[in-house]
């Protein structure tokens, strides 16, 4: 019998859904196994009924559950809550769900803050009233999935990886546990080279590292040292999945953090903070610290400075 | 403040010689960064640089700057996060 599988979507940009297809060819044998009984991104399923007649927010029951977004607004709550009621098996798809992702950067300001610059003061808006019609009302702040319903598995990544949904839903239609996610840095998986020799001043983001393109990554100098701002000391290795080397640094890029902390109790800031002083890196270069540190991880982590 | 600030320093212990007579000077200046980070990192949380600070293993000159540092901090009153 194939597994029922509902699938929806709070804050965030649709990229999570798209690494759904961007599993590829092996797609087609998880599909084979999968009834998809919900997904507001694929398919007309209504949640008051297909012709408006029920009442309350509907979702059929499933097997398996994939929520992607933070929680933003009433309705994603009530979403979540009915998710949590209909799945057997709850999952927090990408960054967002699990930390609150790039939408949970407005933590750091209060609701009437970011409406004011959002609607009125910005300079390229219209001075406008803030929509108020037929919309659901926005929570206090923007929460990771956990905060509001209890989660059974995490596949972070800002994108995550097509290798590791493909990974959770065979291992869900087989009656295994889906693989847990590394306790590692991204900077023990990473194979560049450490000198150990300290650097002083910090790189602009668009500055090009020093590399030899087709040479093995294990040839190029950490990015950190050659003063280029790489959060892989303060976040969760796994991106690089089979390959085992990180995405990003892949790339020659550094790492931005979007497979979240080490830990559900890591304070991103001060791993960076100790990470940058050690190796000589005066952490003043770096502007907007807080947001640049949990820039994914802002659920949780971020919230407006107290006023004094 | 404690988890944040104990984290800090958990990864190696800064304790190092007097800076007049360093051992080792190429390996012991790690407490002057370090030390620069938590107050920035003071200042990203909200909270007063002033209430960390760094003293040389001196008796008299420590307790004398305990002493200042607990007057400094009763002026400041109660935590911004504890007021609200």
């Amino acid at each position: 019998m194939a597994a029922r599988l509902a699938e929806e979507w709070f804050a965030i940009c649709g990229g999570c859904e798209v690494t759904i297809l961007d599993i590829g060819e092996p797609l087609i044998d998880v599909l084979k196994q999968v009834e998809i009984v919900h997904m507001p991104v694929l398919m007309d399923h209504k949640l008051f009924g297909q012709t408006g007649e029920g009442t309350e927010m509907e979702i059929p029951a499933a097997d398996v559950g994939l929520i992607s977004g933070g929680i933003r607004s009433e309705e994603h709550k009530k979403l979540a809550l009915e998710m949590r009621k209909k799945c057997k098996i709850l999952i927090s798809l990408g960054s967002c769900a699990c930390f609150g992702g790039i939408p949970a950067l407005a933590n750091q300001y209060s609701t009437e803050e970011m409406l004011e610059k959002v609607y009125r003061d910005s300079v390229t808006t219209e001075k406008n009233g803030l929509p108020h019609e037929q919309i659901p009302a926005l929570t206090d702040r923007v929460y990771a999935l956990h905060e509001v319903v209890k989660v059974d598995a995490y596949l972070p990544g800002c994108p995550t990886t097509p290798e590791m949904v493909a990974g959770a839903l065979v291992a869900l239609i087989e009656g295994k546990p889906v693989p847990v996610l590394a306790s590692k840095s991204v900077c023990d998986e990473c194979p560049t080279k450490r000198e150990k020799k300290a650097v002083s001043t910090l790189k602009g983001h668009l500055d090009p590292p020093e590399f030899k393109f087709g040479a093995p990554l294990s040839e190029m100098r950490c990015l950190m040292e050659q003063g280029i701002l790489c959060l892989g000391p303060a976040t969760r290795a796994g991106c690089g999945g089979k390959d085992g080397n990180p995405r990003c640094i892949r790339a020659y890029m550094p790492c931005e953090g979007c497979f979240g902390p080490l830990s559900e109790k890591a304070n991103p800031m001060v791993d960076m903070m100790g990470a940058l002083s050690s190796i000589g890196l005066d952490p003043k270069q770096i502007p907007d610290r807080s947001a640049t540190f949990n820039r994914f991880a802002g659920a949780g982590r971020l919230r407006p400075l107290p006023r004094r | 403040m404690e988890v944040p600030l104990t984290a800090a320093w958990k990864d190696s212990p800064s304790l190092e010689c007097h800076p007049v007579h360093r051992h080792s000077l190429d390996d012991s200046l790690r407490v002057d960064p370090r030390a620069h980070s938590i107050h920035l990192m003071l200042e990203d949380f909200g909270l007063e640089p002033e209430c960390f600070r760094v003293s040389a293993p001196e008796g008299s000159r420590f307790a004398h700057m305990v002493t200042e540092m607990a007057e400094q901090i009763r002026k400041l009153g109660p935590g911004p996060y504890r007021t609200q």
